[in-house]
């Protein structure tokens, strides 16, 4: 259970399918980072325990590897209280759960049990192959979308 | 797209949903009858096989829990009585119970997530949970909250709700107190009313007349429903100690799949998971499950594997009591685990996975490092009967308007909650005709 008025940020993926990591590692820089009074967790698998995990939590911010054909290091936002996730985007390509964080999301509003602030990071993955690491030019956006997220905060 | 000819027909869906994992399914129908059913399954568990060699005996259960995000216990399970058996050791006593206790757990977790989330949209009309969501939202947070009590018992026991890393061979490295297991009681009995009451909203959904002739094949132990022991039964007349399973079961490689496929010596396909299993351990349910099965409209037996959503209910329910009792009963052990004395030997475990029976037999040197390791998950088991239910079905409804049948053939094999990461990851089907 969170305390009332964390701020929590939730990095999704999968270390061993090469760009999935991309959420993952920068849950990872910004928990290094040390902010005040933020929470960071790591997600790997079970996107179910999304609403668990934010249950009482004032601000959410989910960190998610995407797939739109735009160039790889793209980074997108999304406000999830003005917008339903693109369900494409976030496919379930990299999840053996049949449930992607987009489809959890919307479950979530279903549900009523969204936090009352919720933005999700998408970044631009090119490689999911098993085995592969975060091709250079995600690994090039990360300290970008680091920045952000760090803005974001403020 | 879907097409069709004068003599043929083909359907094909690029993407089948609500299973977990990646494979494919191609149908090719040809003069008004089937002829090719090809389920594809790419991932490659068979490779921890190989992992294994070399890898002291200790290390099984993690690395073999990695083969699954779903059912990580039952890896453990087969695994730990597998080297147990080659080892000369027995497990009782209140280890044994925290070990069925650890079990229901992934049972509670593994049903609710299929039965609420991917399988209930199929008889409610909506292509998602998502859209289930819109319109039954306390369902649905049923199902989730059924879902995280499993998932609470298996973080207890376990260390984590994902991958546990608190079993080994002998026991455990820590086991609980009677006070860390005290609060959960309280949130199994909620769930036990919950699972009462989905056992009665899942009997009342309208089910395809389906019925088949399976042998089911499950393990039978003298007084309880299985998880970790027993012999292996079917309703045919089989009656095996684990250890004469290989003598019985042989794996065969399809050119079309990565996943061995499992026949049974001289008959062919078999059932595995909770249908064989409640149809062949009725009488070891508590009462409590049996009276929620029959008032759901369900038997002793159940041939209908459409209402196999009514029987993963019922196991829920089971697995919900059956943890209520355990935690009862529980008294700590003097110590976490068994002490072990290693030798070189060979010895084989079966458990019940939440997908069916699922098979380990390891061979270790005198230094206890795995020589040879053979494992075969419940979906490789299950796949030749999936192949053999569309076949049947889309033989008999032929006539259905085309979106139909794809669909009723998707929901066909969500049936069986197929764990291609298991088996393997990602299911493709695609129906054509020549």
């Amino acid at each position: 259970m969170n305390k009332n008025g964390e701020t929590l940020i939730i990095g999704i993926g999968n270390i061993f399918r090469g760009d999935d990591l991309a959420g993952l590692a920068a849950a990872r820089l910004l928990r290094e980072g040390q902010l005040p009074g933020v929470k960071v967790l790591e997600f790997d698998g079970d996107m179910t325990g999304l609403l668990d995990a934010w249950e009482g939590a004032a601000k959410v911010i989910v960190i998610d590897a995407v797939t739109s054909k735009s160039p790889a290091g793209t980074i997108f936002r999304f406000d999830a209280h003005e917008q339903p996730l693109p369900q494409k985007m976030f496919a379930t390509c990299c999840s053996c759960h049949a449930f992607g964080v987009a489809q959890q999301i919307e479950i979530a509003r279903s549900l009523k049990q969204l936090p009352p602030c919720l933005i999700v990071y998408g970044i631009e993955g090119q490689d999911f192959t098993l085995g592969s690491k975060l091709s250079p030019e995600v690994e090039q956006a990360l300290p970008r979308l680091v920045e952000q997220v760090q803005q974001e905060l403020n | 797209m879907p097409s069709k000819g004068q003599n043929t027909r083909t359907i094909k869906v690029d993407y089948l949903a609500r299973v977990e994992g990646e494979g494919a399914l191609h149908i090719k129908i040809k003069e008004g009858a089937v002829a090719g059913m090809q389920l594809q399954i790419w991932e490659p568990p068979r490779f921890f096989e190989a992992f294994l060699r070399g890898r002291y005996f200790t290390e099984a259960p993690d690395i073999t829990a990695r083969i699954c995000g779903i059912c990580p216990v039952a890896y453990q399970m087969s695994s730990v009585h597998a080297l147990e058996d080659a080892l000369g050791v027995q497990v009782d006593g209140p280890l044994r119970a925290l070990r069925r206790l650890i079990y229901c757990g992934e049972w509670i977790e593994s049903h609710a997530l299929h039965l609420f989330m991917l399988h209930a949209p199929d008889f409610l009309g909506y292509d998602d949970s998502l859209r289930m969501a819109r319109d039954h939202p306390e369902l649905v947070k049923m199902g989730l909250q059924l879902k995280k009590v499993g998932n609470q018992l298996v973080a207890l026991v376990g260390g984590r709700e994902i991958h546990p890393i608190n079993v080994r061979v002998g026991g455990f490295y820590r086991v609980p107190t009677k006070a860390e297991l005290a609060p959960l009681a309280e949130r199994l009995k909620w769930a036990r009313d919950a699972a009462v009451k989905t056992v009665a909203w899942v009997g009342g959904f309208t089910f395809p007349d389906h019925e088949m002739d399976y042998e089911f094949v499950a393990l039978r132990h003298p007084d309880e429903y299985p998880f970790n022991a027993g012999r292996l039964v079917s309703n045919r007349g089989l009656d095996l100690e684990v250890r004469d399973y290989e003598e019985h079961f042989q794996e065969e490689h399809i050119p079309y799949t990565h996943a061995l496929h499992s026949v049974l010596q001289g008959r062919g396909a078999y059932f595995v998971g909770p249908l064989a299993r409640y149809n062949l351990n009725f009488d070891r349910l508590p009462p409590l499950a049996q009276e929620a099965a029959r008032q759901a409209g369900l038997g002793p037996v159940c041939s209908n594997p459409f209402q196999s959503i009514i029987v993963r209910a019922v196991e829920i329910l089971h697995a919900v009591d059956e943890a209520l009792r355990l935690i009862e009963s529980y008294e700590m052990p003097d110590a976490p685990a068994v002490k072990l004395e290693v030798r070189a030997g060979a010895g084989c475990g079966c458990t019940e996975a939440p997908r069916g029976i699922l098979y380990h037999r390891y061979r270790l040197d005198e230094a206890g490092l795995i020589q040879e390791a053979k494992i075969v998950p419940p979906t490789s088991q299950n796949q030749k009967s999936i192949e053999e239910d569309l076949r049947r079905f889309v033989t008999g409804h032929l006539d259905l308007p085309q979106d139909q049948l794809t669909w009723q053939c998707e929901q066909m094999i969500r049936n069986y909650d197929p764990c291609i990461s298991c088996a393997t990851h990602f299911l493709k089907l695609k129906l054509e005709g020549e």
